[in-house]
């Protein structure tokens, strides 16, 4: 599903280049879920948006799917995003003046889709946001911002789920919910990339890597450790 | 969900943004709306001012040739055209000419094209004769009747020939020689019959005899001669009219002069024809004014609309560059679920398209009935606005609601291209 081969990316800065991320290479199959795991400014972010067709590296190759990413024009890019990758932030970008159900449709304005409201209503139903279905986001708790971007992630049935910092912000229970409906994902035969640097989020990771300095530095083979320590 | 959905909660949602987006262009629709109206008023109120003005002089006009009618008949005859070599002093004096002319110069006038400026040909005969049966002198004149004008519209005569072998004779011949129709008389030994006699006049014509021309060319052996044409001018001809007489009737008959007798209806007549000069050069006095005024106006609008125009696209394309800078994040996240370009362009600019079309529609309002106040304000302070049917022009609303968005959309274009092209991952990545 994803694969990444010897991915950099470099920043120009007027202290001189940056490298963001340098000589990265994993792959993510589909119903495998994996983590990176590192601390803030290590690169985790410019993977993660290099690995959904959003920011070209300057070196290496992506490929979602067994597609060269990068070799599209940026409107297939766009298409490539809207039909097989779903993505999950740590800020939400939730669009305020949208209510909960609205937000998780948005990614239906870019395909034609007679099912998508009853999907909707279904992520709503799954994610326990029915009492919060007209809600605006800024009625709504971290968590249920959290679980409304999984929602909107997903609405578009994704092979590829990458989620940025998806616990950050979480409590307990909603890091779970956000974890186990991603853990479901790949049990569905999805792939999910995700990349934090708290620890829960490796709790359902069944590959996870290290990352310092825009390097990964190990893979770990996890083992079957689905659940909550 | 669907973009105009987005768009329309948007809209809703930055109520301030929107508002003042719609505000700039009710404020340039209105101008130019208003502008238009106020020119059109403008123009709709001069023709009503033109129309009255004119009815008023037409009414005056027809007043004047009424009057003039009735004046010209009772001016008479007031040419006369005499032989060129006549003593003046002797006409004067005696009443008649005694240098006669041919008959047919009568005709030359009467044939001619140029002649305009009179009516009423009279040739005549006439001569202050001791009428020795009666012991008495007496004016005769002998005429045939009116020449008609050939190529003049045909008007009835204003005096009629005698039939020959008659007389007709003035009221005081009738009272004191107790003439009356049917009565016999003879003049140069010839005899005639009174076909009538005249009221009084209280002039020569009380003492004077009329018969035709032909007996009395007879009388005194002068056949196919005359010592006179009489004529009456024509009041059409401006107040200029004794120059045009005399040139025009020279041209025909060089070897004649012309004496025009100046009497109370002619200088009347000539006072109404300065009347209507004075009304025409007044009314377009008033259309000169009027058109000076439509052009500074429409001069202030050529330079105030495209002021008010560029400074609302200005606002327009601001307040959308602001939206853009507001809605970064939204703007990112759309493009990473999928959206492309052109949708998240379109979001902007069928946001200030859809915004143009309401402050198009208000604007038209706004411009409407300002443009049409206003111009009711600057024409007096008692004039009342046009009504609204006369001045509503379906092509201006038309105009109005094909401009507005047009020019929201345009204004916003800018803002939308960098909206469209913003980097998401520059955003998301700010996280």
């Amino acid at each position: 599903m994803l694969k990444l081969d010897q991915v950099s990316k470099e920043f120009s800065a007027p202290e001189g280049p940056v490298r963001a991320v340098e000589d990265v290479s994993l792959q993510v199959k589909g119903g495998e879920l994996a983590a990176v795991h590192g601390p803030s400014g290590c690169g985790k972010t410019t993977l993660l948006l290099m690995a959904g067709a959003l920011l070209r590296p300057t070196n290496g190759v992506v490929y979602v799917d067994g597609l060269n990413v990068y070799a599209s024009s940026s409107e297939q890019r766009a298409e490539m995003r809207a039909d097989r990758i779903g993505f999950v932030f740590q800020r939400f970008h939730l669009v305020p003046y949208l209510s909960v159900l609205e937000n998780i449709m948005v990614p239906s304005m870019s395909r034609n889709d007679e099912y998508v409201q009853e999907r909707a209503e279904e992520l709503i139903e799954k994610l326990n946001l029915e009492h919060r279905r007209m809600h605006q986001p800024s009625a709504l708790s971290t968590g249920e911002r959290q679980r409304t971007v999984i929602a909107r992630a997903l609405l578009n049935r994704p092979h590829l789920l990458l989620a940025d910092e998806p616990t950050g912000n979480l409590d307990e229970r909603n890091a779970e919910i956000v974890l186990s409906t991603m853990a479901d994902f790949a049990e569905n035969g999805g792939a999910v990339l995700t990349v934090s640097h708290d620890p829960r989020a490796t709790r359902y990771a069944g590959q996870m890597f290290g990352m310092e300095e825009g390097r990964l530095q190990e893979e770990v083979e996890v083992q079957e450790t689905r659940g909550p320590a | 969900m669907t973009i105009w959905n987005l768009i329309r909660r948007e809209i809703w949602h930055s109520k301030l943004g929107s508002l003042s987006t719609l505000a700039s262009v009710l404020v340039a629709i209105a101008s130019i709306v208003g502008a238009f109206t106020l020119l059109q008023a403008h123009d709709v109120r001069t023709d009503r001012i033109l129309d009255k003005k004119q009815q008023a002089t037409r009414e005056d006009m027809e007043e004047l040739r009424q009057e003039m009618r009735r004046a010209t008949l009772q001016l008479g005859f007031n040419v006369v055209i005499l032989p060129k070599g006549q003593e003046l002093t002797e006409w004067y004096n005696r009443g008649y000419a005694s240098e006669t002319m041919p008959e047919n110069w009568a005709q030359k006038l009467a044939e001619s094209r140029t002649l305009t400026s009179i009516r009423h040909i009279l040739p005549v005969l006439q001569k202050k004769i001791q009428w020795e049966d009666m012991s008495r002198e007496v004016m005769i004149r002998a005429h045939r009747g009116e020449l008609p004008l050939k190529h003049r519209p045909e008007k009835p005569d204003l005096v009629q020939s005698v039939p020959r072998g008659k007389i007709l004779i003035g009221h005081a011949l009738h009272e004191e020689l107790d003439l009356s129709r049917g009565d016999n008389v003879r003049i140069r030994g010839r005899e005639f019959t009174v076909e009538a006699y005249r009221p009084a006049q209280g002039s020569q014509d009380d003492i004077t005899i009329w018969m035709h021309l032909e007996d009395a060319q007879e009388l005194w052996d002068q056949q196919d001669r005359i010592n006179a044409i009489i004529a009456l001018q024509c009041m059409c001809t401006g107040i200029h009219f004794k120059e045009k007489v005399k040139s025009q009737i020279k041209e025909i008959l060089p070897d004649a002069q012309v004496i025009i007798r100046e009497a109370k209806a002619s200088a009347r007549a000539r006072a109404r024809l300065s009347t209507r000069e004075k009304a025409e050069k007044a009314l377009k006095r008033e259309q000169r004014n009027r058109r000076k005024l439509r052009e500074e106006r429409e001069g202030l609008a050529a330079v105030l609309v495209p002021l008010v125009l560029a400074a609302s696209a200005i606002w327009i394309g601001l307040t959308a560059m602001v939206n853009v800078r507001e809605r970064r994040g939204e703007i990112a996240i759309l493009r990473a679920v999928g959206l492309r370009s052109w949708h998240v362009m379109s979001l902007f600019l069928i946001k200030a398209a859809a915004i143009g079309l309401i402050g198009g529609a208000l604007g038209y309002g706004v411009g409407f009935l300002g443009g049409r106040y206003m111009e009711a304000w600057l024409s007096t302070s008692a004039a009342h606005p046009l009504g609204i049917g006369v001045l509503f022009r379906p092509a201006v609303l038309f105009l109005g609601l094909v401009l507005a968005p047009c020019l929201a959309a345009l204004a916003a274009w800018i803002p939308a291209l960098v909206a469209a092209y913003h980097d998401p991952a520059d955003i998301l990545s700010e996280e």
